[in-house]
This record gives structure tokens, C-alpha cells and sequence, in this order.
């Protein structure tokens, strides 16, 4: 089954380990028997009402595990993972909730950080009514907010990006339908005609492959650029938040 | 149950395109079945066609048990009823059994299929090909292509063709259709944001679903990508 880890609010100005990079890096604690499925950006409201540190983007690490008894040893590793790498002054939350979990709730609190001011008092009965553990973790415990939006927005399967998926980061510049399909994710023609690709068409990726959360698979949008294809999603700013 | 109905190579120049055809069929079933919408699929270009080689299918529910046998044969006695006497139309029904259709869809979307290729993979299948038959191969496609489900346009699908050009984001979700951000962000457009659709509103199958990808093109405002000039399927 798989297993919601939504993070948020660990870092400051500045820091060199930014909330994606965070759960990105959380891979190597998981232990025997979870892997990661998948680590995702989430964009939440940009307001000046709301304090963040660049773009208000939690992040959710998917983990596939084979027995639920493993849930408070992922929780206790998610938290000491938190005291080791969060920065100082941040205020940092996470939620941890099963795809089995009612989280028809969770998904309409996510949709709604998107475009609203949420509250901690909103984001914690929320959570309670659908079963999931929402921790705030230091300063003023802001990011259970963004940790159980992030949660939310990953269940409801049709928005955020992927900045880890399998081999995401290793996967060769051109690469081919076919190869991609192999590495769970589908390539779609983003054209008047929607058509199949082949599988043999080469997608051209810039070496930035940003893989979208549709229908909660991997997608890799694609359009005809003189006469190539080009996977959508690489942008000047990309790099500063990748991670 | 989810039932597939393809339909291809009902038309000749200047007649009702295959496309329109099945719209029509869609709804005049709705007495036995839940009409979902109509999928059209662009296949292979290099092969003669009535425009270009679009077949189309169509989505229904049916928890009839004997709605796979009826659908059949009023789907063929309807094509074979409307489409151009010249023509030559194929018709191929099936539920569960339409996922193995569709790798030689996407075949048949990348090159010219033989006839002979066909016939083995209709085996066991409702599949009707009337005169020459050559539309039995871009309605199996179809089917596949669309059981598939990450190819593809709605042309059909709730109520979308009676949507202004303009129209907000919780009214398209509440049609069943999924907004997705071709951003770098990937963000979720907000319930009272507005979308541009350039009156023509086609969401594609993705994911088995009807999915709008869009571009934002101000604040509160977003385009619905790749259709500015869409002018093949009407």
C-alpha cells in the first residue's frame, strides 16, 4: 500500500537544504520493506499574508510498504530525518496518512491552499476526522498546513511535479517512448490531435525530465518543437525549485 | 460496465463524418445505456482517408447483461443505416476485452495496417465490416486506443458543447473534466478562475479520464494548450 508523507515549512532564506530536497534525501532512511514510490512538488498560494520561505511548496514522499506495522517506524525516522536537516528557525510539519484512509476531506483542504488562507486549527480537525497524523515540529508549526495540503493535493493525483521517480534523475537525453514507459512514466502528445506516440519517437528532455502527477501516474507532457519532440516543464527558473 | 463502440470509415467526402455519425449513434442509445462521450482518435496519416484517418469511439455504462449482444447490433444496423453508400464502415463493440486492442492501436496510429492483419485480432470479438470492410481496422483501433485511455479527443462528453467560450474551473470539474497546469509549477487552477477554451472544447482522453492541460495566460486566467488552430475534429 501506499503511504502519504507530506513535509513543509523546514527551511529559511538561504538554507541549502530546501523542503524538496529534504524528502528528496529522506529516501535513504526508509527501512526494509518501504520504498520510495515517488517524491512531489506541491504549489500552494503565493499571498503576502502567507510566511514562506521562496514559493510555498511542501513536498510529499509516496511510500509503497509491504506491512502497515511499519507506519510508526517510518513516522519516528520522518522525524528525527526533520531534527537533522530542518533549519534553524523554521517551522516545520508533517502529516502521514494511508491511501486507504478517507482522505476525500484531506483532498478538498489540499485543492483549498491552492487558492485560500488555511489555518492550523482547520488543517489539525481535518486531519483527526480523516485518521491521519499531522506532527508540527518546531518554531510555530506552520507546516502542518502545507504537510497535510501536501498530502491531500498527492491524493488527489492531478496536480504537482515529480522531483524523484525511480531511475527519474539517471534516465538518458533523448529518450524514447518505449524507454520511458519502462520507467513508469507516459509520454503525452500535448497537440491538437492527442495522438499515440510512437514508441519508438525520441522525447527530448533538456536533461530536465519534470514528470506530472495525472490520474496519480507519471506523465511527461509533450509537444513538436522544430520537428522534435520536447518534454514540457523545463523553465529558467526550474533549477532554483527543483529541490 | 464500461462498453467501447468503434466506429470507422463511415463517410465519403461531403458527407456526415464518422465523428458526427457517432455523436449521433450515443445518443440514441441512452435508453439502455449511460452515454459517457465520444473519443475521437487520429491514426496513421499515410493512408487513404475520406479527410484525414480519424475513427472514433464511443463510451457508454451498461450493467445490462446482455448490453454488449444489444449494443451490437443496434450500432450496426444504425452505420449501416446512415453511412455513405460508397464507404465502407466497421464497427467493433467490446467491454473488458478491449484492452487487448490497444497495442495494435497504437500501431495502427505509426503505420499502414494490412487487412489481413485485422481479421486474427477480432477473433471472439463483436466486430461487423461492411462492403470492403476497411473500417474494421480504425474501429478496433479506436477501441483500443480509447480502452487505453491516454490518447485521444472527446469530442462528446457531458454537456461541454454547450459551454461558452469563457468558463470558470469549478464549472469544467463539475462536467467530469480534470484541469491540469502545463506550468512549471504544475499547480491547480482555482475553482473561480476562468478559462479560455477558444471555443472549441475538446479535453483529451488521458489517464481514462477527460483532461484540459492548460497555460496560464494571466491572473486568474488560463488557455486551454494546443487548440488555437484545431480545426480537424468538428
Amino acid at each position: 500500500m501506499k503511504l502519504y508523507m507530506g513535509f513543509d515549512d523546514t527551511d529559511v532564506a538561504g538554507a541549502k537544504i530546501g523542503t524538496g530536497r529534504l524528502v528528496r534525501l529522506f529516501e535513504h532512511k526508509l527501512p526494509e520493506g518501504a520504498r520510495l514510490w515517488g517524491a512531489l512538488r506541491h504549489q500552494l498560494l503565493i499571498d503576502p499574508r502567507i510566511p514562506f520561505t521562496s514559493h510555498n511548496s511542501p513536498a510529499c514522499a509516496v511510500v509503497e510498504i509491504d506491512d502497515e506495522a511499519l507506519i510508526p517506524a517510518l513516522v519516528a525516522r520522518a522525524v528525527a530525518h526533520i531534527a537533522e536537516l530542518a533549519s534553524e528557525g523554521s517551522d516545520p510539519g508533517l502529516c502521514v496518512a494511508r491511501e486507504t484512509d478517507d482522505l476525500a476531506e484531506v483532498i478538498e483542504f489540499g485543492l483549498s491552499c491552492t487558492y485560500e488562507i488555511e489555518t492550523q486549527d482547520h488543517a489539525r480537525a481535518v486531519a483527526a476526522r480523516a485518521g491521519a497524523q499531522l506532527l508540527g515540529l518546531g518554531g510555530t508549526n506552520d507546516g502542518v498546513i502545507g504537510a497535510l495540503a501536501a498530502v491531500g493535493l498527492s491524493a488527489y493525483g492531478w496536480s504537482g511535479r515529480f522531483l524523484e521517480y525511480g531511475r527519474l534523475r539517471r534516465l538518458p537525453d533523448p529518450i524514447s517512448v518505449a524507454a520511458l514507459a519502462a520507467a513508469g512514466i507516459e509520454a503525452v502528445a500535448i497537440d491538437k490531435d492527442a495522438r499515440a506516440l510512437d514508441p519508438q519517437a525520441l522525447i527530448h528532455t533538456g536533461g530536465w525530465l519534470s514528470p506530472r502527477l495525472w490520474g496519480g501516474r507519471a506523465v511527461a507532457p509533450v509537444e513538436a518543437k522544430d520537428g522534435r519532440l520536447v518534454a514540457i516543464g523545463k523553465r529558467p527558473r526550474d533549477a532554483e525549485v527543483a529541490d | 460496465m464500461r462498453i467501447f463502440i468503434g466506429i470507422d470509415d463511415t463517410d465519403v467526402a461531403g458527407a456526415t463524418s464518422t465523428a458526427r455519425l457517432a455523436r449521433e449513434l450515443g445518443a440514441t442509445l441512452t435508453d439502455e445505456a449511460r452515454f459517457i462521450g465520444s473519443v475521437g482518435h487520429m491514426l496513421f496519416s499515410g493512408v487513404k482517408a475520406t479527410t484525414n484517418n480519424k475513427a472514433s469511439c464511443l463510451v457508454v455504462e451498461s450493467e445490462r447483461t446482455d448490453a454488449l449482444d444489444s449494443l451490437f447490433r443496434r450500432a450496426a444496423a444504425y452505420v449501416e443505416a446512415r453511412a455513405a453508400p460508397s464507404s465502407a464502415p466497421g464497427i467493433v463493440v467490446a467491454g473488458e476485452e478491449a484492452e487487448k486492442l490497444a497495442d495494435f492501436g497504437r500501431e495502427a496510429s505509426r503505420r499502414e495496417i494490412r487487412s489481413e492483419e485485422i481479421e486474427p485480432l477480432l477473433y471472439g470479438l463483436r466486430a461487423r465490416g461492411l462492403r470492403a470492410r476497411r473500417g474494421l481496422i480504425g474501429a478496433a483501433a479506436a477501441v483500443g486506443l480509447t480502452a487505453r485511455g491516454w490518447s485521444g479527443r472527446w469530442l462528446e462528453f457531458g454537456g461541454l458543447r454547450r459551454l461558452e467560450r469563457a468558463v470558470q474551473v469549478r464549472e469544467l470539474r463539475a462536467q467530469g473534466v480534470f484541469l491540469v497546469s502545463l506550468e512549471t509549477d504544475a499547480e491547480a487552477p482555482a475553482p473561480e478562475d476562468w478559462v479560455d477554451t477558444h471555443g472549441w472544447l475538446r479535453p483529451q482522453l488521458a489517464a481514462g479520464r477527460a483532461v484540459l492541460p492548460l497555460r496560464r495566460i494571466g491572473e486568474g486566467m488560463w488557455a486551454a494548450a494546443s487548440v488555437e488552430t484545431a480545426k480537424k475534429f468538428r
